[in-house]
């Protein structure tokens, strides 16, 4: 069974993105101004939506007349279950931070991406954790008079 | 004048002020040097410490922060692939391929030595020339910012790598990215949904972070997995001629740096253009005359130089306008402005008469800081190869935490390290399909200035789209535009058949 290529794909998506961004979105997430060019505030991107469709079209086109139609077996997935377990840490983070403040969920995170990437060693974790933590929120909060995030559980 | 520029001299050459500008130019390359962290940031901070100061210490100070910024943004750009100020993102594109290639510190070599040489010709042209430099600056009114964005805009053709298509597509997505937030000119709201974090709009520093950096690391994580040839590991060639630039490759370099030089500090004096569109022109310029264009993106020692030069030259440039009109040139510059006035100068017409001492010391402190650049930036060079020592295991991890902390301090706000880590997602299904990040990057810079000045210039003329084929500069702007596209599409169709 012949499928297409990922570009083909990618384009096709575009192509429908803009559509849908020139029917419905615009429409519908940009304030009305007033009908002139210059102060109509959905003239730009509208410009933007209709260069982007067409070149979408293009690459459609290009892409078709290649004729390079792979396989699907052969299509290696975009996103691997190692870089789906990075991301979801990632915002685990962000969720973290947010919630127990700054410097544990850095050092908690920090010590989970040093064994993710191969340190094995605990020593070196903790002690790469606990520093850099501390380094960073001696620099950007002492420092740099950033206000980093204390946390809801502990701002109470 | 003689008087004054004696006068000049005896206040700025005291040891006191001389340890300013090094401090400066330090905390310049090491804020400049770390993403997130802006010089914009680290002048605003110290400001303040500079109250109780003589002026003429205190703008050295400034100064250095300054100029030390603008290469320090290279390091990590050509080390991690992650631009320490936007301005260095140009830097990235042959910078990092030649750290790949072990080359590392040789292109932070030539970034340093083409970005004093630069900074250094703009200073002069400040010294000399700049009233009537100035004065041409002001003659860019809306119609002819559109027109030069509108021309900047080609560089498009030369960063977009193996096909044109994909980067107009991806330069497309960063326009239409710049639309969201508040519309600048009715200052009403588009694609926010009803979300107060939108309204401020996509950051630049955020989308930087992520398309560069954080889709650097993960792909690394997808390397780990499936030895992907994308991500080879960054390491210090042990030949000498792989960490050294020779003069051979210096004088091959010098073309692109004094084109650099040359548009930096045009462009630089036009208030609002900033240092990252020279950096890329000037890139995308040094590919169109190269004899070896295939080697731009490879790891081109010219390319580093061209980006290098076309950024720094803009430092000395911004200040043409403060200093003869009172006008900053970018935010720095405005920041520097309020520096001035704390100190009882008013920058303008009249300063050279009431001031004219301290614009002399200013002016020394200029080429002191050059010159202390080279000392300060070689030493930072020696200290920074020392982070390809460590392994990727404990790098990745730190950089992914910097990028975290650096982003939130942009702005304080959780939802600008959502917006970075949404476009290293976007940056690494791009790496993927072989969609250039740098176009996407390069159209979400121009855009609100492509916008903005499109908009003014229709308002001020009533809606007269003849507006920009009527004044000469634009004229001249929208001309070379079409020679340019033209030639673009001829040499597509060659290639193609």
């Amino acid at each position: 069974m012949k499928t297409y290529s990922r570009n083909q794909l990618f384009s096709l998506l575009l192509l429908i993105f803009s559509l849908l961004l020139f029917f419905f979105i615009t429409p519908m997430a940009v304030e009305k101004g007033g009908i002139e060019a210059a102060q109509d505030p959905s003239f730009v991107p509208n410009l933007i939506t209709i260069i982007l469709g067409l070149l979408s079209f293009l690459m459609l086109l290009a892409e078709t007349f290649k004729s390079q139609l792979i396989p699907s077996g052969k299509m290696a997935p975009l996103f691997s279950l190692r870089l789906f377990i990075a991301i979801s840490f990632f915002i685990l983070y962000m969720i973290s931070t947010s919630l127990i403040g700054y410097i544990p969920a850095t050092f908690l995170a920090l010590a989970i991406y040093l064994f993710f990437f191969g340190v094995r060693n605990w020593t070196t974790i903790i002690v790469l954790s606990t520093s850099f933590a501390v380094f960073l929120y001696w620099f950007f909060a002492k420092i740099m008079f950033v206000m980093l995030p204390v946390g809801t559980i502990f701002k109470g | 004048m003689l008087e004054q520029l004696l006068h000049g001299y005896q206040l700025m050459f005291c040891w006191e002020n001389i340890m300013f500008v090094f401090l400066g130019l330090g905390v310049g390359v090491f804020v400049g040097s770390i993403p997130g962290l802006t010089v914009t940031m680290a002048i605003a901070l110290i400001v303040p410490l500079t109250f109780t100061m003589q002026p003429v210490p205190a703008l050295a100070l400034l100064l250095g922060v300054y100029k030390g910024g603008m290469f320090g943004g290279s390091i990590s750009a050509i080390l991690i692939n992650t631009p320490g100020t936007p301005a260095a993102s140009a830097t990235a594109l042959d910078g990092y391929p030649m750290a790949k290639k072990g080359q590392a510190v040789k292109a932070m070599k030539i970034a340093l030595y083409s970005s004093v040489i630069a900074d250094t010709g703009s200073d002069l042209i400040l010294i000399l020339v700049a009233p009537p430099l100035a004065l041409i600056a002001l003659r860019f009114g809306p119609p002819e910012i559109f027109s030069l964005v509108l021309f900047s805009l080609t560089i498009i053709a030369a960063v977009s790598g193996k096909s044109l298509l994909k980067g107009l597509i991806a330069a497309t997505l960063g326009l239409f990215f710049a639309t969201i937030g508040m519309d600048p000119v009715a200052g009403l709201s588009r694609y926010t949904f009803g979300y107060i974090d939108i309204l401020k709009g996509i950051g630049l520093i955020p989308m930087l972070i992520g398309l560069f950096a954080v889709a650097e690391i993960l792909l690394k994580v997808e390397n780990n997995q499936n030895q992907d040839a994308r991500t080879i590991k960054v390491k210090i060639s042990p030949h000498p001629a792989d960490n050294n630039v020779n003069w051979k490759e210096m004088r091959g370099c010098l073309r692109s740096i004094a084109r650099g030089t040359a548009l930096g500090t045009f462009l630089g004096a036009i208030p609002g253009i900033g240092s990252t569109i020279t950096a890329f022109l000037n890139y995308g310029m040094a590919r169109k005359v190269s004899k070896h264009p295939e080697t731009f993106g490879q790891g081109s020692l010219d390319g580093v130089a061209a980006a290098e030069s076309g950024n720094s030259a803009v430092c000395g440039a911004t200040l043409i306008p403060l200093l003869t009109l009172g006008i900053p040139g970018d935010i720095i510059t405005a920041i520097i402005l309020g520096a001035f006035m704390i100190h009882g100068i008013a920058p303008g017409p009249m300063m050279f008469q009431e001031h004219g001492s301290i614009i002399y010391a200013l002016f020394i402190g200029l080429m002191i800081c050059n010159a202390g650049n080279l000392l300060v930036g070689g030493l930072s060079i020696k200290i920074a190869r020392n982070i390809l020592k460590v392994p990727d295991a404990i790098l990745y991890p730190i950089i992914l935490i910097l990028c975290f902390v650096g982003t939130y301090a942009c702005d304080n706000s959780m939802f600008d390290v959502g917006v970075m880590f949404a476009f290293g997602i976007i940056g690494f299904l791009m790496r993927k399909l072989d969609y250039p990040p740098a176009t996407l990057l390069i159209g979400f810079i121009l855009g609100p200035m492509l916008e903005n000045s499109l908009r003014q210039s229709l308002i001020m003329f009533d809606g007269n789209f003849g507006i920009f084929f009527q004044r000469p500069i634009s004229l001249g702007f929208l001309v070379i535009t079409i020679i340019t596209v033209l030639t673009i599409m001829i040499n597509a169709y060659r290639r193609a058949r």
